[in-house]
């Protein structure tokens, strides 16, 4: 594509001057950020999958064949409560047996685990806080110091983008 | 998931069918292929740079969201040159622009506007006096292009400076063959007898 096809020119069909004269002239391009400020603008379809599945879906709904499709889900999502009610009726004694124990003992041995780690937790914090208060000022500095070091970064950065964007700007401006 | 091999040996065929699966990639490609022949040609219409990016955008915009509608028994080429001729030529008569000036448009009243309407002329050749020489015949040709009427003046810019066959030309105009030989052939008399002088 970038290289000019074959323009079927034959001695006496043109005049070779003004052919090679109008061959010199440029091709320009349009300005920079040009492709994405067409994409930017352009609707992509679906990928062929996703497409396939929506013509199918369009073509149920055209037809009122979805009410049955909706159906069979429906029903077919009844299936595993049915199934599941049917297997606690027969099952009533062992799952009232759980039920019993969990009330009784499964949830008290939770809670007390469930303690003794947030109890721990706090316990650790706590003698690491001792450990490190001695040094308070040290901790101080460093503080100070990474917060000066994130706003000379934070500057930098701006003055990078600054410059960036004039050259930009004065490329443009030179197409 | 898009299965896009190498991009830049694709024929344009190739490069559709990819894009209507919705790669982005070969969206870019067909862009990368495309936005400088057609804004050349749009620019070369118009005379305005700052417009012809906006129809060049407008074409692409166009082109793109109807890629699923492209028809691959024709030219993927003649097709967005059509688009993109008919937004210039649309332009050209909404204005009435029928000859344009390579100082600016005539209707640049203030000198920047000028400016923006002036055609960009020139790279940088091997030594001042070739690029001076260059410059010079380029305007001439630029000026002599600039006065011909549109339908010449597409025909010309795509034949000789896009290197179209003439079946393409006829195709991507809707014009028949026969007009299309004719008019190139009207063309170069005048561009030939308006660049006579610099000739002798």
């Amino acid at each position: 594509m970038n290289d000019r096809p074959n323009t079927d020119l034959s001695p006496g069909d043109e005049d070779p001057a003004i052919h090679r004269a109008l061959s010199t002239l440029p091709a320009w391009t349009p300005g920079p950020g040009f492709e994405n400020r067409v994409l930017a603008r352009v609707w992509r379809p679906h990928p062929l999958w996703l497409r396939r599945i929506e013509g199918y879906w369009g073509e149920l709904v055209e037809t009122g064949q979805v009410w049955l499709v909706a159906g069979a889900f429906a029903l077919g999502s009844l299936i595993p409560i049915i199934a599941l009610t049917a297997l606690a009726a027969a099952h009533t004694a062992e799952i009232g047996a759980f039920v019993g124990w969990l009330v009784a003992e499964g949830i008290p041995l939770a809670w007390a685990a469930t303690w003794a780690f947030i109890s721990g937790v706090v316990s650790n914090v706590n003698t690491l806080a001792s450990a490190l208060l001695p040094n308070a000022r040290a901790l101080l500095l460093a503080a100070v110091a990474f917060l000066v070091l994130l706003a000379s970064c934070a500057w930098g950065l701006h003055r990078t983008m600054s410059a960036a964007s004039a050259t930009r700007s004065s490329l443009h401006d030179t197409h | 998931m898009h299965y896009t091999p190498d991009l830049s040996t694709a024929t344009d065929q190739q490069v559709v069918e990819w894009a209507t699966d919705g790669a982005e990639a070969a969206y870019r490609e067909l862009l990368r292929r495309y936005q400088r022949p057609v804004f050349s040609l749009i620019y070369r219409m118009v005379r305005d740079r700052e417009l012809a990016e906006d129809l060049t955008q407008e074409t692409f915009v166009k082109v793109l969201n109807a890629i699923d509608r492209y028809r691959p028994e024709y030219k993927f080429s003649s097709w967005i040159f059509k688009i993109a001729n008919n937004a210039a030529i649309d332009h050209l008569r909404r204005k009435e622009l029928d000859t344009l000036s390579l100082e600016g448009r005539p209707d640049a009243t203030t000198p920047d506007r000028v400016e923006a309407t002036a055609l960009q002329l020139g790279d940088a050749t091997e030594s001042p006096l070739e690029e001076l020489e260059a410059r010079e015949l380029g305007n001439q040709i630029e000026y002599a292009i600039g006065r011909l009427r549109p339908e010449y003046r597409a025909c010309i810019i795509m034949r000789h400076v896009e290197g179209r066959p003439y079946d393409e030309i006829a195709e991507t105009l809707d014009l028949p063959l026969g007009t299309v030989k004719t008019y190139i052939h009207r063309a170069r008399a005048e561009l030939k007898e308006m660049l006579a002088p610099l000739r002798e």
